[in-house]
């Protein structure tokens, strides 16, 4: 042991060995640190989102006429929320339903769809893909800022380094959906509350 | 998926029931079983977790056990302990080397110093391992989490941290070339005060200081006093000499309060850029004016150098902003590594402004520069006093959606007066035109340019240049396409065509190839041609300044070619992890060497050969407030002399360049108001003149205080008393080990 100890010190100066150990040190509470967090882009967890909500809306019968028919989300303005979500869907389905991804242009020929994602490069869309919805059954979800205010069902915000949601109940009845109780109980806040 | 889980902690596991810790306890396998076991274990789950990114193999990747980085961590630092005596290092270590050594007096060195045994290797290493094992483990999770998160509840979602922190610019990405990006705020971060210390951030660059006021820098080679393979730009104006096309570093004004980003591309890039961008392209980006407003001011001083900076922007409209500053300077003469000073040390002012207008479809900018600087009177040689302005505006329209045009101009008025190495006063007009459109699958980029400059150069008492006055002219165009072939494929070609007043035409062709694997990879590979045009300094230099003369010229020197092939590789791991790799052969004709005719030197174009290499750099961040970069180097060169030379000398005058270099720097943020950063760099040995191998690890910690008041405080290689990373035209410098202090305030 002592012959270790003072082996040590000639192979390394006594500056070199400490910065060794404080460097080691470093690396094993941030190690340690690493373990206890759970990091991802914002799209990510959007696009996880996005799944989750396909389960919690009930849309009318005649929009999801067969036992079989597939959930339809639409993507507009946002390639890689297109990626994300067809990554999801490969594996996983909604309400015992296969989910199908469409990439969408312009909101003016809108095809069947469940529910339409507005990403930022058609935020300025929003209106019309709002407008779009009536009595279709489509749920309009968006990471535009005041996206509830400005008419969309469900909409993110990123509050203290987390992503949130919120829910328009008006938006919903407009469209002809439901969102279940347990979706707006995780929600952030939910306008146009008691109709 | 439960072996992969497994195999790590079993390695351990089996490694402390053999009684295997210890390196003086017998142990019935030998270690390096168990290091080959650990650096298998990492490797598979390193290509496990590319794949997995690539969207091959099974959608979850094999996580390595969060015990395993704790465990390995452990297992080093007991081996790490339990090292038998070794003669110590550090009694022949480079730092106490004085004066140049010749390769035998250093081999000499080297033997009588004691080996460490193979055992004592394998336990540093693995300690060295264990710091590549956490972000492994850990980025791999991260991989992990981000394909599950559609697993988790509406409320685990809501508990999901965010980061948006090392996704780089999807264009970056997207682009088919070696291409590293220094930001700012990396800049402010580690406190560089002159441009060459900021771009020793860059892993594709070399970066070697010859005293305490020039530097050698380039790329992929050919590094040295005179390099001139490499293009320097600040917000476009190129600073390079028109006398021996390289850049003098001492001559930059810097504020880093002022950079947005240090744009490093290396390899050739003549297409879009010219005839100097053969083996690499720096652009020195600066925020524009809108984004610097107010007034900042902030001072450094340390051991070596005290800089001061004052800026002040303002809005002249609601569409015009403007910012000024002024910086001084004054730095240490360098030490020479065989004791005493060069008698250097210098100061120096500059002041420079930036305006940008922006209105409609209209940008325009105005940057202009001034500068003023000397030394102390050197023994024998006086001093080096140098001066300059320039001025640069740049105007683009945006046509349509599809379209714009940008036209540029800068003039740049330089004089270096400097006996004992080149003295010039040149004068540069550069104008350029570039058109942008985009018509379906097709990105075309056109323009042209013209050039015009007057040098004159009086004797010195070593060089002369004859004749000492010359005016010229070149002048370009060139046209890129970038083709959508299909989604994932993108074709670029381009040609530049170039007139020197020396070669006369010169092409430069390039095709470039990106294939995007999933939406976070890129494949790409390059084959391009890339010419150095003859400077000045090839054809007009004369040594002594007097005949009979040693070196006479080089009437006959012609241009330099190389053609390289490149293939490169680029992946975002997860959100928070990237990586990018490039492999290239740069294959050289012509290149400069001495021919010995009629007894005097002169330059011919009698050597060839090519350099090969591998440029790799790679970020993760763990969490929000830990980043770690790292990058690698390396080259191997294979450059001789070609039939019926004569040069004495040989390859060795082209630079002298490191076989290895990387580097690693860890970004801590400790708190709201507290960061710091260590960072280590490696540089192997240089071969002609040998220079040691040195390893320099520096650290800052930069506090804010108050909103608008930060302090910050810095060591440079903190671990040797000093080291030297060029040898100059006939001395040696060391570069010592230096603290600095710093503060900078911005009132709101």
């Amino acid at each position: 042991m002592k012959t270790a100890r003072r082996s040590l010190h000639g192979l390394l100066g006594t500056q070199q060995r400490l910065a060794l150990w404080l460097g080691g040190l470093a690396v094993a509470m941030a190690c340690l640190d690493a373990r206890a967090q759970i990091t991802a882009a914002p799209d990510e967890v959007e696009a996880a989102y996005v799944h989750k909500f396909l389960s919690y809306v009930e849309w009318p019968p005649r929009v999801l006429s067969t036992a079989s028919a597939p959930i339809v989300v639409g993507v507009a303005g946002s390639d890689r929320m297109f990626d994300l979500l067809s990554a999801i869907a490969t594996s996983h389905t909604a309400q015992g339903r296969a989910i199908r991804i469409v990439r969408l242009g312009k909101p003016e020929q809108v095809p069947d769809l469940h529910l339409v994602f507005v990403g930022k490069d058609a935020w300025g869309d929003l209106p019309a893909w709002t407008a779009a919805s009536k009595d279709r059954g489509l749920v309009v979800a968006t990471d535009a800022p005041q996206g509830v205010d400005r008419g969309a069902t469900l909409a993110f915000v990123q509050l203290a380094g987390k992503i949130r949601f919120e829910a328009s109940l008006s938006a919903a009845e407009r469209a002809g959906i439901k969102l279940s109780a347990r979706l707006l109980a995780v929600a952030d806040r939910v306008v146009g509350a008691g109709q | 998926m439960e072996d992969d889980e497994d195999s790590g902690l079993k390695i351990f596991r089996e490694f402390r029931k053999e009684g295997c810790e210890r390196l003086d306890a017998p142990c019935r396998r030998a270690h390096s079983h168990y290091s080959v076991q650990i650096v298998w274990h990492l490797l598979s789950v390193m290509v496990q977790c590319v794949t997995n990114s690539m969207g091959y193999g099974p959608r979850n990747c094999a996580r390595v056990d969060a015990d395993f980085c704790a465990q390995l961590f452990e297992g080093a630092a007991q081996l790490f302990d339990s090292i038998p005596a070794v003669r110590p290092a550090t009694e022949h270590g480079f730092g106490a080397m004085r004066g140049a050594m010749t390769q035998a007096e250093l081999d000499s060195k080297r033997t009588r110093l004691e080996p460490l045994s193979f055992r004592s290797w394998l336990a540093l290493s693995s300690l060295g391992l264990a710091a590549i094992a956490c972000p492994v483990a850990a980025a791999d999770a991260q991989l992990a989490i981000a394909q599950n998160l559609a697993d988790l509840s509406l409320e685990e979602l809501r508990e999901v941290r965010v980061t948006s922190v090392s996704r780089r610019d999807q264009s970056l990405l997207d682009a088919p070339t070696s291409i590293y990006v220094i930001s700012g705020d990396e800049i402010r971060r580690i406190g560089a005060t002159t441009l060459p210390e900021a771009l020793r951030l860059a892993p594709n660059l070399l970066v070697a200081a010859i005293d305490a006021r020039q530097y050698a820098i380039s790329a992929r080679g050919f590094n040295g006093n005179i390099a001139n393979k490499l293009l320097v730009m600040v917000d476009g104006r190129t600073i390079y000499s028109p006398l021996f096309s390289g850049t003098f570093w001492d001559a930059q004004d810097f504020v880093a309060s002022d950079i947005d980003r240090i744009e490093v591309i290396s390899g050739p890039a003549g297409p879009t850029w010219g005839t100097n961008a053969v083996n690499g392209v720096i652009n020195v980006v600066t925020l524009s004016a809108a984004k610097t407003q107010g007034a900042s001011l902030s001072g450094t001083t340390g051991n070596l150098e005290s800089v001061a900076v004052g800026r002040y922007g303002f809005t002249v409209s609601d569409d015009i902003a403007v910012r000024a500053h002024v910086r001084t300077f004054s730095r240490d003469a360098s030490q020479l590594s065989g004791g005493g000073n060069l008698g250097d040390a210098s100061r120096g002012t500059s002041a420079g402004m930036r305006a940008d207008w922006a209105r409609g479809r209209d940008t325009v900018m105005v940057n202009a520069g001034l500068y003023t600087g000397t030394t102390d009177d050197r023994p024998g040689f006086g001093s080096v006093d140098l001066h300059g302005a320039n001025i640069t505006g740049r105007w683009s329209r945006k046509l349509d959606d599809a379209s714009n045009v940008e036209l540029q101009a800068y003039y740049d008025d330089t004089s270096r007066k400097d006996n004992f190495l080149l003295q010039e006063d040149a004068k540069i007009f550069d104008v350029e035109a570039k058109y942008r459109q985009t018509t379906g699958a097709h990105q075309w980029l056109a323009g042209a340019g013209y050039r015009w400059a007057q040098d004159r150069s009086e004797p010195g008492l070593i060089f002369a240049f004859f004749p000492p006055e010359r005016t010229q002219s070149w002048y370009s165009a060139f046209v890129q396409d970038e083709i959508t072939l299909t989604a994932p494929l993108t074709l670029t070609l381009g040609m530049r065509m170039e007139h020197n007043p020396y070669s006369g035409w010169e092409a430069l062709p390039s095709v470039r190839l990106g294939y995007r694997v999933g939406q976070e990879s890129l494949v790409w590979g390059a084959l391009s041609r890339a010419v150095r045009s003859p400077s000045r300094f090839d054809r007009e230099i004369f040594v002594p300044t007097k005949p009979p003369f040693a070196i006479a010229g080089g009437p006959n020197f012609t241009s330099e070619i190389a053609n390289v092939a490149e293939l490169g590789f680029r992946t975002q791991l997860a959100a928070n992890a990237s990586l990018a790799a490039t492999a290239f052969i740069q294959d050289y004709d012509r290149l400069r060497s001495g021919q010995i005719i009629n007894g005097a030197f002169q330059f011919e174009n009698r050597i060839a050969g090519q350099i090969r290499g591998i440029e790799a750099w790679g970020n993760w961040q763990p969490v929000k407030d830990w980043r770690l970069d790292a990058g690698l180097l390396w080259l191997d060169e294979r450059l001789h002399l070609t039939a019926g030379s004569n040069d004495p000398t040989g390859p060795s005058n082209l630079g002298n360049d490191p076989r290895i270099q990387w580097s690693l720097r860890s970004t801590h943020t400790l708190g709201e108001r507290l960061d710091g950063t260590v960072a280590v760099r490696h540089v192997g040995q240089l071969p002609s003149p040998v220079i040691p191998s040195y390893t320099a690890t520096d650290a800052t910690v930069n506090w804010r205080a108050r909103p608008d008041l930060r302090l910050s405080a810095g060591v440079r290689d903190a671990f040797n008393s000093g080291h030297s990373e060029y040898q100059g035209f006939s001395t040696i410098s060391t570069i010592p080990r230096s603290f600095f202090v710093s503060v900078s305030y911005q009132p709101r």
